[in-house]
């Protein structure tokens, strides 16, 4: 074996991958070349830092806003109308029926082509359905679910009015004219959520900007004043923003105040 | 859902952070958590939960990266000016020259590193995730540990404590 063999097969058999006699030709090999051992010990040095690093744990406030997010998107798709739900279910249909006949081979433009035209074919398709002029639907075979439709403005509140089907026009089965009503208020909910997800990052900036308040006093004006106008600027970006933009916001400011405080440890220590 | 996040947040995040970056990760992190929930009814079983929530995890951070990369291209400062902080090219200890050394490596590179070397899946795990035969897989760790060589010279390495 030469070194142009061995060296292929070195992250192989460095992670006990090499089990047959490639295993022992490659360690053979190595106990004859030096630099191709110096090689696989630098690697299995890299190998093992990497395994090593420590792992991540993320910030405690990020489940809170993951919550928000995930709230406001089901509102939003709660209130989107059903040109838009058709609209989303077909994307959702093209993409799979693109991944389907796994077209890797098309670039982005050709597949953006191809998604357009199958959204365009079903939008079409679908438009054409409702078009037609209007039947009712066919009896079901025995009771059934359909059988009762529920009708949420003439029930009392708090209860709900099972009354048997009438023949239902296909337009006003889709459309119905009292619109879809949610299960409850979400607003209250969404909005305490939002303010919890505001109480978490308000309480993390000013910690930080306690952090910052302890040695700022020690910098020269120039870099206090620059730290100030920078603070207030995002600030000021934090009240203008809504929802997800509100939270990127304070993400940035964040890492602004982090970056302050890790500076002024950097140059404490420095200067020790 | 809290559960599901609970039980996958740090490797999650472990992913995310070391593909995208400390600064951003908390917002691909979301992104992808937000996609798991919106999309778990179209979870077919064909591989683990695991598996399928860190394949997101890593489509949404090699999106970002693509993305934050273009937007660069054309010049954004603001966007340079919040980079995280480069602590580790001032921290002469081996495992920030390893983290920094992985961040100047191509996205894809980055990716199986972390997936397999740092996180310990298996290469059929990796396969899964990247959505690539496992001799693709094993192709890359090669290319990206040869890669990581040539980052860290062994003179160098050697010499940090």
């Amino acid at each position: 074996m030469t070194c142009r063999d061995c060296l292929p097969q070195l992250t192989a058999y460095l992670d006990g991958e090499l089990t047959d006699d490639r295993g022992a030709m490659v360690r053979g090999h190595l106990r004859v070349c030096a630099e191709c051992q110096a090689t696989a010990n630098h690697e299995a040095l890299i190998r093992d830092g990497l395994r090593a690093l420590p792992s991540a744990e993320p910030p405690a406030h990020l489940w809170a806003a993951i919550a928000a997010e995930v709230a406001q998107q089901e509102v939003a798709l709660a209130k989107q109308s059903l040109w838009q739900r058709a609209l989303h279910r077909m994307r959702g249909w093209g993409q799979a029926a693109l991944a389907a006949l796994a077209l890797p081979q098309l670039g982005r433009v050709g597949r953006w082509t191809v998604g357009g035209t199958a959204v365009l074919a079903a939008t079409a398709l679908l438009w054409w359905k409702i078009a037609q002029p209007s039947t009712t639907l066919p009896a079901a075979p025995g009771p059934s679910v359909a059988d009762v439709v529920t009708v949420p403005t003439l029930a009392p509140v708090g209860s709900m009015q099972l009354v048997p089907a009438v023949p239902i026009e296909r337009n006003e089965v889709m459309l119905p004219a009292h619109g879809l009503a949610l299960p409850g208020d979400v607003t209250a909910e969404l909005a305490a959520e939002q303010r919890a997800v505001d109480e978490t990052y308000v309480a993390a900036v000013a910690e930080l900007q306690s952090e910052v308040a302890k040695t700022s006093a020690t910098w020269s004006p120039a870099a206090r004043a620059a730290f100030t106008k920078r603070n207030g600027e995002l600030a000021d970006a934090i009240a203008q923003a809504q929802g997800r933009a509100r939270a990127r916001a304070y993400q940035v400011q964040l890492r602004f105040l982090q970056t302050a405080v890790v500076e002024q440890v950097a140059s404490i220590e420095g200067a020790q | 859902m809290e559960l599901l996040y609970h039980q996958h947040k740090r490797r999650v995040f472990g992913i995310t952070q070391r593909i995208v970056g400390v600064g951003d990760a908390e917002e691909v992190v979301q992104e992808t958590f937000v996609r798991v929930f919106r999309s778990l009814h179209a979870f077919r079983g064909d591989s683990q939960l695991s598996t399928w929530i860190y394949r997101l995890a890593v489509n949404c951070a090699l999106t970002y990266v693509t993305k934050r990369n273009r937007r660069r291209e054309v010049g954004d400062e603001s966007l340079a000016a919040i980079e995280a902080p480069q602590v580790a090219q001032r921290d002469p200890r081996l495992a920030n020259r390893i983290e920094a050394a992985l961040a100047t490596l191509p996205a894809g590179y980055r990716a199986i590193l972390v997936l397999h070397d740092v996180e310990g899946l298996s290469h059929e795990e990796c396969a899964v995730i990247l959505d690539c035969q496992i001799g693709t897989c094993k192709s890359q760790l090669h290319k990206a540990r040869a890669k990581m060589r040539e980052l860290l010279a062994p003179t160098e390495f050697e010499v940090a404590p």
